[in-house]
């Protein structure tokens, strides 16, 4: 029953509970990373040294409020709290095509870096930004009918964006701010302007299942002076430069969030998708 | 049924831990027992399958994490328009369609519908402590909030709309207070 592969977790026993209770906050912050299995060895750890002697008499009894309330015909094809249930893995051992392009793509993320002093390059986040999009853009190689405005790729098969790129445009911002791509399946559901003594605000929003993606431009008429306050969770806020802007990445509660200043414009994308889809967001932004 | 011993095995091994796991999480040990349970509800509804997933207790842990995050986003899409009473005053005076959505909400729920989606939805109380108290099942009650969540979207087609939404959160706690 139990997992044997433990050799990857050895030594969570050298941690303390504290340390082992950091793990499991920590995992939050990357909620939509399957860490299942090393979670589950760290329970087990925390379960052993908070063995409590009336343990299997709660589990006997938290089973049978299961049988007689929860595991009835009545329920059969419900779900309480209704989720996506994981998706089932391949063969222990076995090493899927997802693994092998993370490793390649891991590997050569390193020689990269290595080689920032050798090509004299300014920046690592410069060419990190760069590789994101490189990374995670896959192409069947076929040419796809495209819009280029300032060296930018918008898809005539995503419409959507440039019309919001054309409402902020007619703001003569001329900063390249709007994102050529989204990921797929999320669908206009409002593009709005607001007029305010100090910035114009242009806010989009897009749906797929449920879930939201926004995209907030503050055009300002004058240098940015923001007063924006931005809720966040507790984890620290990942800065990463591309095309020499600094943009500021963190998280509040479910959904991941960007926040930049560029020009006149203060820039926000929010949405319910992973911090990987919300770089290649932002990346696509830039030629 | 073999199926039916290794589910029972896989709750005797790994409740705790899941029970753990969720209690760090939510602060909150009723509403934590409620979400255990219900995975291992799914994990009956698939325990052919779970039966032979090389690893049932990373998938147990995982629908666990999926099921706290989804139970979280729609707690805190409606707890970020929660309003003050003294915001909910306000409301007292008549303005832009808000009197009509009221009479539509009083309308379409009853007071213990109001009641019950308030606390499963926004309170964070468990199917199971309501359905007890209400003196039904868990699965009758869990039917009655998927119905008043059916009921809310047929009478607020616009209900995704976030300006509408945050109307209709305000009046819901209106609704509540002053009713």
């Amino acid at each position: 029953m139990h997992n044997k592969k433990t050799q990857h977790f050895d030594g969570l026993e050298q941690l303390s509970t504290q340390e082992l209770e950091e793990i499991l906050h920590n995992d939050w912050a990357q909620s939509e990373t399957d860490n299942s299995e090393m979670i589950y060895r760290v329970l087990s750890t925390l379960e052993q040294r908070t063995f409590d002697t009336k343990q299997g008499a709660n589990t006997s009894a938290a089973w049978q409020v299961f049988q007689t309330q929860y595991n009835t015909p009545e329920g059969q094809d419900l779900s309480l709290y209704p989720c996506e249930l994981p998706a089932q893995k391949g063969k222990p051992g076995s090493t899927g095509m997802l693994r092998r392009i993370c490793t390649v793509a891991a590997v050569l993320c390193l020689v990269v870096i290595l080689a920032v002093p050798v090509f004299g390059s300014q920046s690592v986040f410069q060419i990190i930004g760069r590789w994101t999009q490189e990374l995670f853009y896959f192409s069947d190689g076929s040419p796809e009918p495209t819009v280029t405005v300032a060296g930018v790729n918008y898809s005539t098969d995503n419409p959507d964006l440039l019309e919001v790129f054309n409402t902020v445009s007619g703001r003569n911002s001329s900063s390249p701010i709007v994102p050529s791509w989204i990921p797929e399946g999320f669908e206009k559901d409002e593009l709005s302007e607001t007029q305010t003594p100090r910035y114009v605000r242009i806010t989009s929003r897009f749906l797929k299942d449920g879930k939201e993606l926004g995209l907030t431009y503050c055009i300002y008429a004058s240098p940015v002076d923001s007063d924006f306050v931005y809720e966040k969770s507790a984890e620290d806020v990942q800065i990463v430069e591309i095309a020499g802007v600094q943009h500021y990445f963190f998280r509040n509660m479910g959904m991941q969030m960007c926040c930049w200043i560029t020009g006149n414009v203060e820039c926000t994308i929010s949405g319910d998708v992973s911090r990987d889809d919300l770089l290649r967001i932002v990346g696509s932004i830039y030629p | 049924m073999k199926e039916d011993s290794f589910i029972e095995e896989l709750y005797r091994l790994e409740y705790n831990k899941l029970l753990g796991y969720a209690e760090r999480r939510l602060n909150n040990l009723e509403l934590s027992q409620d979400l255990v349970q219900d995975v291992f509800h799914e994990a009956v509804r698939h325990k052919e399958k779970l039966f032979l997933h090389p690893n049932p207790q990373g998938w147990l842990v995982q629908t666990l994490k999926n099921k706290i995050l989804s139970n979280e986003r729609e707690r805190a899409h409606y707890a970020k328009l929660f309003v003050s009473s003294e915001d909910v005053k306000e409301l007292a005076a008549p303005s832009d369609g808000t009197w009509e959505m009221m009479e539509t909400i009083r309308k379409v729920l009853t007071e213990e519908e109001l009641s019950l989606l308030w606390r499963i939805v926004l309170g964070g109380e468990s199917y199971l402590a309501v359905s007890c108290e209400l003196g039904i099942t868990v699965w009758a009650c869990q039917k009655r909030v998927s119905r008043i969540r059916q009921k809310l979207r047929e009478a607020f087609p616009d209900i995704k709309s976030r300006k509408n939404l945050k109307i209709l959160c305000q009046l819901l706690v209106f609704a509540a207070i002053y009713k």
